[in-house]
């Protein structure tokens, strides 16, 4: 909402400068966007007048002009390009060193072609007036040289730009907003004064309602007038610059008296030019398929849930929202017919916004406008239209729907602002306040108010509103801060179980050389479907994009794209991790937490790149799975209960890769190598080692806060070496697994440390060496101890894995 | 025959000083004190001797024998030290080879938008909050009805909102939650009163440009009770605020707003200093708006079943990544979720940067 500070000071009688206007604004709820002074944005153009004019010697299409910039002052050489330069016209001059708003630049003297210009004569555009470059601005013949031009080009006023909420519909309106100044005390309201006409004569024209007896109808209240014989023409010229300062083009008179009343009173109107009308008009929904041309020159086709205004052939405007050209005034109209009315604000902005169409009208009666302003609006336009196109009024006919709404009262005890605030306002200003703005206190027994609320408040339904409209005036800086009080119970464990994965992991994955990134949520639906997407009822309905369309069922896809991005932009050997929600089905616990990661060229954990005193290595399988291991068995998963499984998700490489569960069939991570066709798919140069864990599906670890007693420390464990030969095919982790059930008793741990194949073995056999870990029952245990406990081992091994003990 | 092997002791002491082979040492050791050294010898042929005799050439022998002993250790100390010595001489390396550059530690690095969320949590659970969490996904009536949205709130069109095609068994259609304010709802439906939780959590909005990504960051605050107002909230705000921007005067702005789910609605600024390429928090005659709150709708409170007579209190809710943006002077919000790494290492935070409230006073 624009209004000027003029124009303000019309409703407002006040003494306020502009910041303090400005911060009170602020203060009570109407935030100010913008303040333009044009004295300050205009301060270094000043008024000049060319004095001789010749062509520039060397260039077709330039003028070298003496410029008089000063009185009693040689003039000044300037050139310039504007065809409409001429001896003795006033124009705008910048002198060098100031900043030019519509060239984003600081003019400077400069030589051009031979002739030094000292300055520039400034074109509208040039002063963000407008887009007009074609010349130079003229000023009027009275413009004193050497003065700020911002009078002469129509800014007097000081602009002021204010964002209204959704709420306040009543503040799309100057004398709106200057109630409110006048609340808070920044000045008095001025009482609006209107005659009311009797009318010449009888209006010949109907309005009617026809809704069928709908309880809550489109249009509740309609109303109008007829003017006959009137000249249209241009606006006067303090109507025009009204308009033009906030930035409304001046049309004619008509035209402009009901954009005034608009934005002066929030009471938008409509002209009709009765001679395009047939006698009957009346609001209505639309028949299907019904169109219009609108005003701003397009064709709209309406919806039988639209309001329209419509004459017996048919629909002229849609109520609210805008007007048709087939009923619109001209130059040349005669006669004419003022509308006012009142709509449902539901209707208007479901129309509108289905529409695309934003209008003074739609902003104002989507939010709301003022039930008892339908008839001052048609005084108001009546007064002004005979003022300046002269005419004879009718009289007012008018309609209106049995159920328009009535006065709402409310009933308030005092006590609520304390309860709500925290504070305690005194009621004579809690009075005040109220009555400032336009609520009616009917009655007050024992702290309760029994209130009207004011016909143009839409917004007020309960204490809790009333409560905000004392604070916010009596101001929100006057409330005291209080502690939180300290709850006198313990609390409650203050993170989540998840947000202590989330924690924990977070810096767990990092700390092993992971950079953490986050991706969107949504992504390409076949990238989706690539990575377990099953269900459709993830894509989104609306997507912004196509490349952000499905809910991600994985971290991968958006890892992988980052890896190729990053690679693209000269980085490798990089690990990258995200930890997110992926999304499985849209109800409740379709949701869950994972973590994921990619580690690419030599990215290994404890070595990167090559070093003088260790070999490279490329990222392989491993990568991964020490990646799982790792970040299970810190998150306190027992590396007993996890099972390798040898399968894997269609994304991996089918050899590179596995799954750990915890069982066969609780999967709670997958690792390995990237499928290689993925890897072209998305354009990567190397493979990928990559992981992804289910954090949501780990079992929730129980904190115990007692310890178990101490154990007697071992000092006295045994070490020895056993290799077995086996087949090819069996796997390592089976070997492994045997040996650990051979003795538990005595057997603390085995280390599986070397993997060999080659020379001395058959060619589908393989070669494991294992280191064994004894703890013996006592020191020093006797070598046939040991001998016994290591056939017991040996055993095991030929008769599970059917391996030969190797020499 | 007792005169000589004494002469002969004496002989090899005085050897053992200008021994310089440590393996000569060992041999002249076995060849007095050996098995069949001298000392073995002697003896034999002291037991020969008469009783007077054999104590007092017993005595010198002793003497000796522990004077042999004695030089025999330091001489095998002082040139196994020497020989150290020498052999360490040959053991060097050349110490400015490099180690290497890359340590996991350093290398790994935390998003902004998790130090920040972090940082956040630090700071309420310090003034006793918990930690609530809700879904991305959500229904229309968690998002908008049961917060007071009306049927015509153009925040539930198609350009805000984004939604999923099919619809939920009582609540609606299912969408992506536009705020975390669906969490509040969750809270009181699902606990009873009093409350006093934070959610922070990812939200979605139809919306792309230059200062909107279609998903972001949000932080909700919830508190009710019998007894909180206004007041509170207020210090609630200025605690997390100065605490957060790390400005112990920092000078706040509250402003009437709306919102349908509170009343009375504020929006909040903080002070600041804005120029061209900067911004900085807690100086300077600028305002920035940073959060919106206000007290609970009663009609909320109704919706999940609180009576609002009897209980009132606050919500909040404030962007985390503008929150980030602002404190570490990020300039793109849109870098945010591109996973440039060169943009994550430069503006990720230290694994070792554990979020804490006691954290080095400003200089």
């Amino acid at each position: 909402m624009k209004f000027t500070y003029n124009w303000l000071k019309e409703h407002l009688e006040t003494s306020a400068s502009v910041s303090q206007i400005v911060e009170c604004l602020n203060a009570i709820g109407l935030e100010v966007e913008d303040v333009k002074d044009p004295q300050q944005i205009y301060k270094d153009f000043t008024v000049a007048q060319i004095v001789k004019v010749k062509r520039h010697e060397n260039a077709d299409k330039l003028w070298h002009c003496h410029v008089c910039i000063a009185e009693n002052e040689a003039p000044v050489e300037i050139v310039c390009g504007a065809p409409n330069v001429r001896v003795g016209l006033k124009v705008v001059f910048a002198k060098p060193k100031t900043y030019i708003p519509g060239r984003d630049m600081t003019i400077e003297k400069a030589t051009i072609r031979g002739i030094e210009s000292y300055g520039m004569l400034c074109s509208e555009m040039e002063l963000l007036i407008s887009n007009e470059h074609d010349g130079i601005i003229e000023l009027s013949e009275d413009a004193i040289i050497g003065h700020p031009c911002h009078t002469y080009l129509g800014f007097d006023d000081v602009l002021i730009e204010v964002a209204i909420t959704p709420n306040r519909g009543d503040c799309l309106g100057v004398y709106g907003i200057a109630r409110e100044l006048a609340a808070a005390g920044l000045g008095t309201l001025r009482a609006i004064n209107f005659t009311q006409y009797k009318g010449d004569f009888e209006c010949p024209i109907t309005v009617a309602l026809d809704f069928h007896g709908k309880d809550i109808p489109a249009c509740s209240a309609f109303a109008g007038r007829l003017i006959k014989g009137v000249k249209n023409c241009e606006s006067p010229l303090w109507l025009q610059k009204r308009l033009q300062n906030i930035g409304l083009r001046p049309i004619s008179a008509l035209v402009d008296i009901t954009n005034y009343i608009t934005y002066d009173m929030c009471r938008p109107l409509h002209v009709f030019d009765t001679n395009k009308l047939t006698q009957n008009l009346c609001a209505r929904y639309a028949r299907k398929g019904e169109k219009f041309e609108a005003l701003d020159n397009k064709c709209y086709e309406a919806d039988i849930h639209d309001c329209v205004i419509a004459d017996d052939s048919g629909m002229l405007a849609l109520a609210g929202v805008i007007g048709g050209v087939s009923s619109s005034t001209e130059m040349d109209t005669q006669n004419v017919f003022i509308e006012s009315a009142l709509f449902e604000p539901a209707i208007i902005a479901k129309t509108a916004r289905r529409l695309g169409i934003m209008s003074d009208a739609r902003q104002r009666f989507e939010r709301g406008v003022d039930k008892n302003s339908v008839i001052l609006g048609i005084e108001m336009a009546t007064a002004l239209i005979i003022d300046i196109c002269g005419g004879s009024p009718s009289t007012i006919v008018h309609a209106v729907h049995k159920n328009l709404p009535s006065v709402q009262v409310l009933e308030f005890p005092l006590s609520e602002i304390e309860r709500l605030s925290g504070i305690s306002i005194s009621e004579p200003i809690v009075k005040n306040i109220l009555e400032q703005l336009g609520f009616d206190i009917k009655d007050s027994q024992d702290g309760i108010y029994i209130i009207n609320v004011p016909s143009h408040r839409y917004d007020i339904a309960g204490k809790a509103d009333i409560v905000e409209e004392i604070i916010r005036i009596y101001g929100l800086e006057k409330i005291p801060s209080l502690p939180l009080p300290r709850l006198p119970y313990i609390c409650k464990p203050l993170l989540t179980t998840e947000q202590k994965t989330i924690q924990t992991t977070r810096r767990l994955v990092a700390a092993r050389g992971f950079v953490e990134m986050m991706s969107w949520s949504f992504i390409k639906h076949e990238d989706a479907l690539r990575f377990g997407h099953k269900h459709d009822a993830l894509k989104l309905k609306n997507p912004i994009s196509t490349a952000m369309t499905t809910m991600r069922p994985s971290l991968l896809p958006g890892l992988i794209a980052a890896s190729a991005h990053n690679e693209r932009h000269g980085h490798k050997d990089f690990a990258l991790f995200e930890l997110g929600q992926c999304f499985h089905s849209l109800d409740n616990n379709g949701q869950t937490l994972r973590v994921a990661g990619v580690r690419t060229g030599s990215a290994c954990y404890m070595q990167q790149s090559r070093q003088w005193y260790q070999s490279e290595r490329n990222v392989s399988y491993i990568e991964a799975k020490e990646d799982v291991y790792a970040i299970l068995l810190a998150l306190g998963l027992n590396k007993n209960s996890l099972k390798v499984i040898d399968s894997s998700e269609s994304w991996f490489h089918p050899g590179y890769s596995g799954q750990v569960g915890l069982g066969v069939k609780n999967i709670i991570a997958h690792f390995g190598m990237l499928h290689p066709k993925y890897i072209n798919h998305y354009d990567i140069k190397q493979p990928l080692s990559i992981f992804e864990i289910m954090l949501s599906d780990l079992p929730v670890k129980r904190n115990k806060n007692l310890r178990s007693g101490l154990d007697e420390p071992i000092t006295h464990n045994i070490y020895r070496d056993l290799a077995f030969v086996v087949d090819e095919n069996i796997p390592a982790g089976e070997v492994l697994e045997s040996l650990l059930r051979a003795d538990k008793k005595h057997v603390k741990d085995i280390k599986l440390f070397d993997v060999y194949q080659g020379k001395g073995l058959a060619d589908n056999e393989k070669s494991l060496a294992f280191e064994i870990i004894l703890m013996p029952p006592t020191p020093n245990p006797e070598e046939e101890w040991i001998g016994n406990i290591l056939q017991t081992i040996i055993r095991t091994a030929e008769k599970y894995c059917q391996a030969r003990l190797r020499q | 025959m007792i005169e000589t092997i004494i002469t002969e002791m004496q002989s090899h002491i005085q050897q053992l000083g200008k021994i310089v082979d440590i393996a000569e040492v060992e041999r002249l050791r076995v060849k007095v004190l050996g098995k069949k050294g001298i000392i073995t010898g002697a003896m034999k042929v002291l037991s020969t001797l008469e009783p007077q005799e054999r104590k007092k050439l017993g005595i010198r022998l002793n003497e000796l024998k522990t004077e042999f002993l004695q030089k025999l250790t330091a001489t095998k100390m002082l040139l196994e030290e020497t020989y150290l010595e020498q052999a360490i001489l040959q053991e060097k390396v050349d110490v400015t080879l490099p180690v290497s550059s890359y340590d996991p530690i350093r290398e790994g690095k935390i998003h902004p938008v998790s130090q920040g969320m972090e940082e956040i949590i630090e700071i309420f659970m310090s003034l006793g909050f918990s930690v609530a969490e809700g879904n991305d996904v959500e229904t229309d009536y968690h998002n908008f009805t049961a917060l007071n949205f009306p049927p015509s709130h153009p925040a539930r069109e198609m350009h805000d909102t984004f939604f999923f095609e099919q619809d939920s068994e009582k609540h609606g259609q299912y969408l992506l939650r536009t705020h975390t304010s669906p969490t509040q709802i969750h809270t009181m439906l699902n606990q009873s009163p009093p409350y006093r939780i934070i959610a922070p959590g990812r939200t979605y909005r139809c919306d792309s440009d230059q200062t909107h990504t279609p998903m972001f960051h949000q932080v909700e605050g919830l508190v009710i009770d019998t007894d909180i107002t206004l007041s509170h909230l207020k210090w609630v705000l200025e605690i997390f605020c100065k605490t957060y921007f790390e400005v112990e005067d920092l000078d706040m702005r509250y402003r009437p707003s709306f919102f349908p789910f509170t009343e009375p609605s504020l929006e909040v600024d903080i002070q600041c200093k804005k120029d061209k390429k900067s911004l900085q928090i807690g100086t300077g005659n600028d305002w920035l708006e940073i959060l919106g709150c206000g007290m609970v709708h009663p009609q909320v409170l109704k919706n999940v079943g609180i009576d609002p007579d009897n209980y009132k209190g606050f919500a909040f809710g404030m962007g985390i990544d503008r929150l980030v943006m602002l404190k570490y002077g990020i300039p793109d919000l849109r870098a945010f979720f591109e996973g440039d790494l060169h943009w994550l290492r430069h503006f990720g935070f230290s694994v070792l940067d554990i979020p804490c409230m006691y954290r080095q006073a400003k200089q």
